[in-house]
């Protein structure tokens, strides 16, 4: 199973860096850079704080797709 | 703040530890002990002097905090944890070869009743987890 994720793109239209997506997720840089890089898959809670934050659904935000 | 004062604690008993190891050293005229107690009384108020300059700065007290919470770190350190306990097993285990070969008989014993305990607490924890989850 592949967890694909919009977050690189939400936060550019945003206009913020991940220094800043980090301060308000209240989270390290380097997790916002794995997040978008695929390389770590987020806990339910802070995928919800993710989809919150961007005024999205999780679906809308994390596409899960099966092998 | 509250994560922070945890830490600090902990070190000061660290620190509290490696000065009865460095006493403990002395009074014996054991140079390893004495040595290996400073070294963790050196590491302990290294941190300790970190710990304070995090409390005297509010985006550094911050930053400490989520770091502290952050659950991509608790992952990693989870799975270093479960990779350090499987390879303290595993050599442990080679030791007790080791050591039988070289007929060292009593040291295996000892090293296998370390290895059976591990274990023992590992499928006790297990357990006792899979109950709670």
């Amino acid at each position: 199973m592949i967890v694909r994720n919009k977050l690189e793109e939400l936060r550019k239209e945003r206009g913020i860096t991940q220094e800043e997506l980090a301060e308000a997720l209240e989270v390290s840089r380097q997790t916002i850079s794995s997040l978008e890089k695929g390389r770590y898959n987020p806990s339910i809670i802070l995928a919800f704080r993710i989809a919150r934050y961007f005024g999205k659904s999780i679906e809308e935000i994390f596409i899960y797709e099966e092998e | 703040m509250k994560v922070l004062r945890k830490r600090v604690i902990w070190f000061m008993l660290v620190a509290l530890a490696g000065i009865i190891l460095f006493l403990a050293g002395r009074s014996g005229s054991d140079s390893f002990v004495s040595g290996l107690g400073t070294g963790i009384t050196a590491v302990a108020l290294a941190k300790l002097l970190q710990f304070f300059r995090i409390a005297r700065n509010p985006k550094l007290l911050k930053k400490f905090e989520i770091e502290q919470k952050e659950e991509r770190l608790i992952m990693i350190a989870e799975k270093s944890s479960r990779f350090t306990f499987l390879l303290t097993v595993v050599a442990e285990l080679a030791g007790i070869v080791a050591l039988i070969l070289l007929g060292r008989t009593a040291v295996a014993t000892v090293v296998a009743y370390v290895a059976a305990l591990q274990s023992l607490v590992y499928l006790i924890s297990y357990y006792y987890l899979s109950k709670k989850y």
